[in-house]
C-alpha cells in the first residue's frame, strides 16, 4: 500500500492542518497573519515600566518585591516579562502587554482587611493561604481562605461577642485618602447612599446587609470646590495624604486647583459598563461583603467578580508586596532583535532550507529523499508552532532556541534513519531485512529523543523562568515529532528505497 | 572518504589524545582568562534619552556611543528617544557618553544615567546550575538503563561536559560575555550532543557483525552530515539576520557543534572502541 494512503500519513496531515489553524486562527479574519502566536518583547517589542516602591524598603524587601511582581505578571516564566532593579529605588519591568489588568497586578500591594461592623477583626497576617477561586456564576466567585490559629480564634471571639458575623473585606483600602465625588455621582447607584454625618458611603447590599464604606468621602460641585469640601480637606490635612477623584482628571479641572497642596491628587476613572456602586466600592478597595451563612464560617471570601478577576485578586493577595508601588513611567520599546527580525528570519529560513536540500541531494542523489526530509521538517515546524499557540507560550529568543533545537534534532534523526535504511548503519547491510534496519534506526532515534526529553524536564522544573519556554517547546516539539513523524519518515524512506 | 580511511587508521589512544589536547587548551583558557559576565548576570547602566523633538537615527547613536566608550552597547528606540544599555559606566565614561550624545544633537537635560540590576539573580544562577547537574544525572541514569554499561554513561557525560567547557573556553578566548543567550546555547548543545553520542554508542555497542572500528567509521559520515546540516541552518541565520543576540547564539552554537563532532568522534569513539575491542578480546578467549 502506498505510504500516502496509510492512516499514519492522514493523521500527520490532520495534525499539521490543526496546528496551522491554531497558528493562523482564520476565524479572526482571513488575512495571512499568525494570530495564534504571541511574540515576546525580543521580537515584537513591548513596554518598559518604571516602578517605585513608595516606602523605603530594605534590599531584601526590594528583591522580595521583584520576585512577587514576577509571580504576579509571569508566574511560570512563559510570557517573557522581565524585572530588574533600576538605580537605587526603582524597578524596571519589561512586558509585552500593559493594560489595566497588568497595571493593577503591578501596583496593588495586597493588603487585606476584614471588618465586622466598623471594627477591624483580621488582616492578611491572620490568613495562611488563599485557595484557587471557584466560579459562582458570571458575577460572583469565591476564594477559599485558611486562617491562622490565632486569626480563627480572634474571629470567633468577635462573632461571639457581637453576635454578628456579617462583615466586609477590603483589598488595599485607601486609608490615607479622601474620596471626592462630583454632583450627580450618586444619582445612578441604587445600593449606595451618602451619610453626611459620618462623611462616608453606606451600602445596602443584595442580602439586605447594611454597612459603611470605611473611606472618608466628600461631595463637591464640578465648577469649584465646595466650601464644606475645602474645610474638610483642610481639617484632615495632617492625617490624610491623598485625594482620590471619582472620575477623569478633566472633569475635576476647576476643583483640582483648589485642593490644598499637601495632598497628592489621583483619579479613579470609571470603565465603560461599570455600575456606579461597583465603581465607588472599587475606589474604596471593597472586594467582598458577606452574611453569616457565607464567608467567615465557610472559610471563603465571596467576591463580586468573574473567575478571571477573582484569580487576579487571589494572585495579588498571595503575593503581597512589601510596600505600595507606583508607576513612575511607561515607555513603549521596539523589539530588541530589531524591527525587521521576522522578515529576516523568514529569508534565513528559506536560504537554510535550500542549503539543506542541496546537501541532502549531494549525499543521496535522490530528490525524493530530499523532499521527504524537507517535508517532514516543515511538518515538525508547523506542529511545534501549533503547540506553542495551543500552550499560549510567548515566542521570544529562548523559545526560538527551543524551536531551533526541535528542528535541528529532527534533521539529525531523519539522517540517522535514512542512513541506516539506505546505506546500512551496519557493514553487513545486505544480510538484514529493511524492516530490521528501520526498527534499529528508530530505536536509536527513540532513545535519543527520550534522553533529550528526560534531560530537559529537570531544567524545566528547576531552572529559572527565563528559559522555561525553551524547555517546554523542546519537550512538546520532541514528543509530537516522536508521535507523528519519525516512524512515518522511516516508512517513506522504505517506500522510496523499494521504488 | 579518504579522511574516513585516515580516521580508521588512528589508534584509540591517538583518537582520545587529539580531543583531550583541544579540550585541555580550551579548559586552560577558561581557567586563565575566565569567562566574562554579561549584563544579564552582573547588571550594567541604562541611559534614558527622552523628550526629544528630533530623534536621531538609532544606528548613528549606537556607533557614536560605542566609539566614545570602546565597548558594545544596545540601543532601543522608545517614544521620542532611546534606551541605551551597556556595562557599568565610570564617571569619566559617563562624561564621554554625554559628550557623544550631545554631538548627535541630544541635549544633556534629556539624558539620565542609572545603574541597572542583573536579569538573573544569584538564586536563579544557582537554580540553573542545579538544573544542569540534575539533567546530567538523568542522562547518566537513562543511558545506563539503556546500554547497561557504566562506560557508556560516563563517556556520554564526559563528552557533553567537555563540550560545555570548550564552549566556555571559546567565550573566554573571544571575550563573549556569559548571558541568557549563552546559557541557551549550552542547553541546546546538550540536546545535539545527546543525538550524536547515542548514535555512536548504538553503532559501537549494539552492532550486528563487523568490526566496531568500521561501524564507527560508517557512522562518522552520518555524524558529520548531521553537524554540517545544522551548521548550514545556523550559518544562514547568522549571516542574514542582523540581531546581535541571534548572531552570538548561532556563532557559539556553530563552534559548539564543531567541538561536539570532535569530542564525540574522537574522544567518545576512542573510549567506546577501546571498551568494545576489549570485550571482543574477552569473548574470543572465552570461545577458545
Amino acid at each position: 500500500m502506498s505510504v500516502f494512503r496509510q492512516r499514519r500519513f492522514g493523521l500527520l496531515l490532520l495534525v499539521v492542518f490543526i496546528s496551522a489553524m491554531l497558528v493562523w486562527r482564520p476565524w479572526g479574519g482571513l488575512e495571512p497573519q499568525a494570530r495564534g502566536l504571541n511574540f515576546g518583547v525580543d521580537i515584537a517589542g513591548g513596554y518598559r515600566v518604571v516602578l517605585w516602591p513608595e516606602n523605603s524598603v530594605t534590599a531584601s524587601a526590594y528583591a522580595d518585591a521583584i520576585s512577587k511582581l514576577q509571580a504576579r505578571i509571569d508566574p511560570y516564566g512563559l510570557l517573557g516579562a522581565r524585572f530588574r532593579t533600576l538605580g537605587e529605588n526603582y524597578i524596571l519591568c519589561e512586558t509585552t502587554q500593559l493594560n489595566g489588568r497588568t497595571k493593577e497586578l503591578l501596583t496593588k500591594q495586597g493588603r487585606l482587611e476584614l471588618f465586622i461592623g466598623t471594627g477591624l477583626v483580621l488582616t492578611d497576617e491572620d490568613i495562611t493561604s488563599f485557595g484557587a477561586p471557584i466560579s459562582g456564576g458570571p458575577v460572583y466567585s469565591s476564594i477559599p481562605i485558611k486562617y491562622t490559629e490565632e486569626g480563627g480564634q480572634k474571629l470567633k471571639v468577635v462573632v461571639e461577642a457581637t453576635g454578628n458575623s456579617a462583615g466586609v473585606v477590603y483589598l488595599d483600602r485607601p486609608s490615607d485618602a479622601i474620596l471626592i465625588f462630583g454632583e450627580g455621582t450618586l444619582e445612578e447607584p441604587p445600593q449606595l447612599t451618602y451619610d453626611n454625618s459620618t462623611q462616608m458611603f453606606v451600602v445596602y447590599s443584595r442580602q439586605g446587609l447594611q454597612y459603611t464604606l470605611l473611606v472618608p468621602a466628600i461631595g463637591t460641585s464640578l465648577e469649584n470646590l465646595s466650601p464644606q469640601a475645602l474645610d474638610y480637606l483642610i481639617n484632615q490635612a495632617g492625617t490624610k495624604q491623598r485625594v482620590l477623584l471619582l472620575g477623569s482628571m478633566e472633569n475635576f479641572d476647576n476643583v483640582r486647583e483648589e485642593i490644598p497642596a499637601s495632598y497628592q491628587v489621583e483619579n479613579i476613572s470609571r470603565p465603560k459598563g461599570e455600575s456606579g456602586d461597583k465603581w465607588i466600592k472599587r475606589a474604596c478597595g471593597l472586594i467582598s461583603d458577606y452574611q453569616e451563612n457565607e464567608g467567615v464560617g465557610s472559610g471563603r471570601i465571596i467576591v463580586e467578580a468573574n473567575l478571571q478577576d477573582a484569580r487576579d485578586i487571589r494572585t495579588i493577595l498571595s503575593s503581597k508586596l512589601p510596600a505600595e508601588i507606583s508607576i513612575i513611567s511607561e515607555t513603549e520599546v521596539e523589539a530588541s532583535l530589531g524591527g525587521g527580525f521576522v522578515r529576516e528570519a523568514l529569508i534565513a529560513g528559506a536560504v537554510a532550507l535550500a542549503g539543506v536540500f542541496l546537501l541532502i541531494y549531494l549525499r543521496y542523489r535522490r530528490w525524493k529523499i530530499c523532499l521527504a526530509i524537507i517535508g517532514i521538517m516543515m511538518c515538525e515546524f508547523v506542529i511545534t508552532l501549533g503547540a506553542t499557540s495551543a500552550l499560549s507560550l510567548t515566542l521570544g529568543l529562548p523559545e526560538l532556541g527551543g524551536l531551533l533545537l526541535v528542528i535541528g534534532t529532527g534533521i539529525d534523526h531523519q539522517l540517522i534513519v535514512t542512513d541506516e535504511m539506505l546505506q546500512g548503519g551496519s557493514p553487513q547491510t545486505e544480510n538484514v531485512s529493511v524492516g530490521w534496519r528501520a526498527s534499529r534506526a528508530l530505536t536509536i532515534v527513540y532513545v535519543a529523543m527520550s534522553v533529550i526529553i528526560a534531560a530537559t524536564i529537570p531544567i524545566a522544573l528547576l531552572g529559572f523562568s527565563a528559559i522555561r519556554g525553551f524547555t517546554i517547546i523542546t519537550i512538546s516539539g520532541t514528543i509530537l515529532a516522536l508521535l507523528f513523524t519519525r516512524s512515518l519518515h522511516a516508512k517513506i524512506i522504505d517506500a522510496i528505497s523499494a521504488s | 572518504m579518504k579522511s574516513v580511511g585516515h580516521y580508521q587508521r588512528l589508534r584509540n589512544r591517538q583518537l582520545i589524545a587529539i580531543s583531550l589536547v583541544v579540550s585541555a587548551f580550551l579548559s586552560a583558557s577558561v581557567l586563565l582568562l575566565g569567562v566574562p559576565l554579561g549584563r544579564d548576570f552582573k547588571g550594567g547602566s541604562l541611559i534614558t534619552v527622552q523628550g526629544l523633538e528630533n530623534v536621531p537615527d538609532s544606528s548613528s547613536v549606537k556607533s557614536a556611543v560605542e566609539s566614545s566608550l570602546g565597548k558594545n552597547v544596545d540601543v532601543l528606540s522608545v517614544e521620542n528617544g532611546f534606551h541605551i544599555e551597556m556595562d557599568n559606566l565610570s564617571e569619566s565614561e559617563e562624561t564621554n557618553v554625554k559628550g557623544a550624545l550631545f554631538d548627535q544633537g541630544i541635549p544633556t537635560s534629556s539624558i539620565t544615567i542609572e545603574p541597572i540590576g542583573p536579569a538573573v539573580s544569584g538564586l536563579q544562577s544557582e537554580q540553573m546550575l542545579y538544573s544542569i547537574i540534575a539533567a546530567f544525572i538523568v542522562i547518566g541514569i537513562i543511558t545506563f538503563i539503556i546500554f547497561r554499561r557504566r562506560v557508556v554513561s560516563m563517556t556520554i557525560l564526559l563528552v557533553i561536559g567537555l563540550d560545555i567547557i570548550c564552549v566556555l573556553g571559546y567565550m573566554a578566548l573571544f571575550r563573549v560575555p556569559l548571558s541568557l543567550t549563552s546559557i541557551l546555547v549550552i542547553v541546546m548543545l546538550v540536546g545535539y550532543a545527546i543525538d550524536t553520542n547515542i548514535l555512536l554508542a548504538y553503532r559501537v555497542l549494539k552492532r550486528v557483525g563487523g568490526e566496531p572500528r568500521k561501524q564507527v567509521a560508517a557512522s562518522l559520515n552520518t555524524g558529520l552530515m548531521m553537524g554540517v546540516l545544522l551548521a548550514v541552518v545556523l550559518l544562514s541565520l547568522n549571516i542574514i539576520t542582523s540581531a546581535m543576540q541571534l548572531n552570538v547564539l548561532t556563532a557559539m552554537l556553530i563552534f559548539g557543534i564543531a567541538i561536539n563532532i570532535f569530542n564525540t568522534w574522537f574522544l567518545g569513539a576512542g573510549i567506546l572502541l577501546r571498551h568494545a575491542e576489549r570485550q571482543q578480546g574477552k569473548e574470543y578467549h572465552v570461545s577458545l
